[in-house]
């Protein structure tokens, strides 16, 4: 008896999902690819054409160079803080006892459930000037004035490590957790010191979580609207933001779209490089064994 | 310091850092000044009170609530069904046809919204509640297709055909047979979605118009324009209900099982 579904029945299976994507996905990320060629003009949101001049003016004018240098440099440093910090948060949630396990993992997921907007207004709070932190600064004397943290690039890198650190930590937790303690223990039988069986054991093995990690916290930090929205103000734009005044302020949808575009290609560059670094140079193994 | 105490030193650090603007944004829900100053002055529950006076709240907050739920619905059934075919199907393209599937995932979302806003308008659909839905399905659709489809891959098929075998139509052998046991995995997913939908700003904020604006627009309009604790009294119940749903999930499916999210 052959329970096997016939393949006309997968084809029906598949089509209203896919049907909905290229409607509502698909076409819309053409339109954006049209508008992003095409003219702005005084009167008028677009006049259709096939010019590169918009994304000439991207790489071409000061201003615009800056935001791009500038996200990717917040993308960089955020993804650095948030793997210095999550590698032994990590650790600990993968290894640790199992009461610490579970706090570990309620610690870092309550933040991700709760919305973006609503915890980048908290920091928001706690930055401000008259804010709790500044007001431990102030009375620890390690500031006579209070520190301007908002609205500037260091808040914007903060809010973002609080909101992406979850995607650092759970891909690289997993990771940690199918790492086999007994070859770290066989190091340690062989005579290596606790720091030798990280740098030359669990550290190689953990290269997967390290990079799904980073590549998640990259890409979505280089792509963040909300917190560099709230917290760098009107003065610090970044490319989403850009994005956005094009499209809303200034009414240059061409320019606008093509800023996404260049967002779409940083982010499926790094994507592509993460997965052609996952075929060929996660294998730790082969490294070590050649 | 020893290694492992610098390790526990930097994890407890990070844990204050993690709760930090959230156990700040409820302490200052409390506050009895008319400012948000710290520290808080004296202590109040009027704040709370006063959450339901904010300009527009409730047409936000139920547009949310309705908008989470259809698009949930709609994910599910939509996500559920490819996820089936899928499934157990080996066919050339497979992979493609899943990377497609996933895509609204790895577009950023402020170009997914840009992209819908230029599409709607370049084809007159004015109707911002069926765009607002329209977007909110394309970025949860993938998280229900994943977490549906991941616990489709550890199912035991020989299940339905031992129930096919006994007699089971098809549709009662996935009623009665695959559904309860993928039921963690649909969860799941369907929790994933609701938050998705319900916290999105940058699909929405492109897509709402004056009178249809979901809550986090709101809420983000409130924190540039208010300055009274009242905005801090909104933003601790929500994070209550976040607190609950942890909770709740936690005690139905397992908590690790939003580590997907």
């Amino acid at each position: 008896m052959n329970l096997r579904r016939p393949h006309f029945v997968t084809a029906w299976l598949l089509l209203p999902a896919l049907l909905v994507l290229l409607a509502f996905f698909a076409l819309p990320l053409g339109t954006i690819l049209v508008y992003s060629v095409g003219r702005s003009a005084p009167g008028s949101i677009y006049i259709p054409d096939l010019t590169l001049a918009n994304y000439a003016a991207l790489f071409e004018t000061p201003v615009y160079v800056k935001v791009m240098l500038r996200t990717l440099r917040i993308g960089l440093v955020v993804t650095l803080l948030a793997l210095v910090l999550g590698y032994p948060y990590a650790y600990l949630m993968a290894r640790g006892r199992p009461w610490l396990r579970t706090g570990l993992l309620l610690a870092v997921l309550l933040p991700l459930l709760v919305s973006v907007v609503v915890r980048t207004y908290g920091w928001m709070v706690v930055l401000g000037l008259d804010g709790p932190v500044n007001a431990l600064l102030l009375a620890l004397g390690l500031t006579r004035q209070p520190v301007k943290f908002l609205f500037n690039e260091t808040g914007i890198v903060i809010g973002l490590l609080h909101v992406f650190f979850p995607f650092m930590v759970l891909p690289l937790s997993s990771v940690l957790q199918k790492v086999d303690p007994q070859l770290e223990d066989a190091a340690r039988t062989l005579g290596a010191g606790s720091f030798t069986v990280f740098r030359r054991v669990t550290l190689p093995l953990s290269v997967p979580g390290i990079a799904a990690g980073s590549m998640l916290v990259f890409t979505l930090s280089v792509a963040a609207y909300v917190t560099p929205a709230l917290m760098g103000g009107a003065g610090i734009n970044v490319m989403a933001t850009l994005v956005a005044q094009q499209i809303l302020v200034l009414v240059n949808w061409p320019l606008g779209a093509a800023v996404a575009v260049m967002l779409v290609v940083i982010t499926l560059g790094v994507v592509t490089a993460y997965h052609r670094f996952l075929e060929s140079g996660a294998g730790v193994y082969q490294r070590e064994r050649a | 310091m020893r290694p492992a105490l610098a390790a526990y030193a930097v994890v407890a650090a990070t844990v204050v850092f993690l709760a930090l603007p959230i156990v700040s944004l409820i302490v200052m829900s409390f506050s009895a000044a008319e400012y948000i100053t710290f520290p808080p002055v004296g202590f109040s529950l009027k704040w709370y009170g006063r959450i339901l006076q904010l300009p527009g709240l409730v047409d936000s907050l139920l547009l949310s609530l309705w908008l989470a739920s259809l698009a949930t619905l709609l994910s599910l059934v939509l996500g559920m069904t490819a996820a089936l075919g899928l499934a157990r199907a080996r066919f050339r393209g497979r992979a493609v046809v899943i990377a497609a599937l996933m895509s609204p995932l790895v577009v950023p979302s402020i170009v997914t919204g840009l992209a819908l806003l230029q599409f709607f308008v370049d084809r007159r659909l004015r109707s911002a509640d069926w765009n607002l839905l329209a977007g909110h399905v394309v970025i949860t659709l993938p998280y229900v297709t994943r977490t549906v489809l991941a616990s489709l891959e550890v199912f035991d098929w020989s299940l339905v055909d031992t129930a096919r075998v006994l007699g089971a139509g098809p549709l009662r052998a996935f009623w009665r047979v695959t559904l309860p046991i993928v039921r963690p995995g649909i969860l799941a997913g369907g929790i994933f979605a609701f938050l998705t939908s319900f916290d999105n700003y940058t699909i929405s904020f492109f897509l709402a118009d004056a009178q249809q604006v979901p809550l986090p627009v709101t809420v983000f309009n409130y924190i540039n324009n208010i300055f009274d604790p009242g905005v801090a009294a909104l933003s601790a119940v929500l994070i209550y209900a976040s607190a609950v749903l942890l909770v709740v999930t936690e005690r139905m499916i397992g908590a690790s099982r939003l580590r997907g999210f």
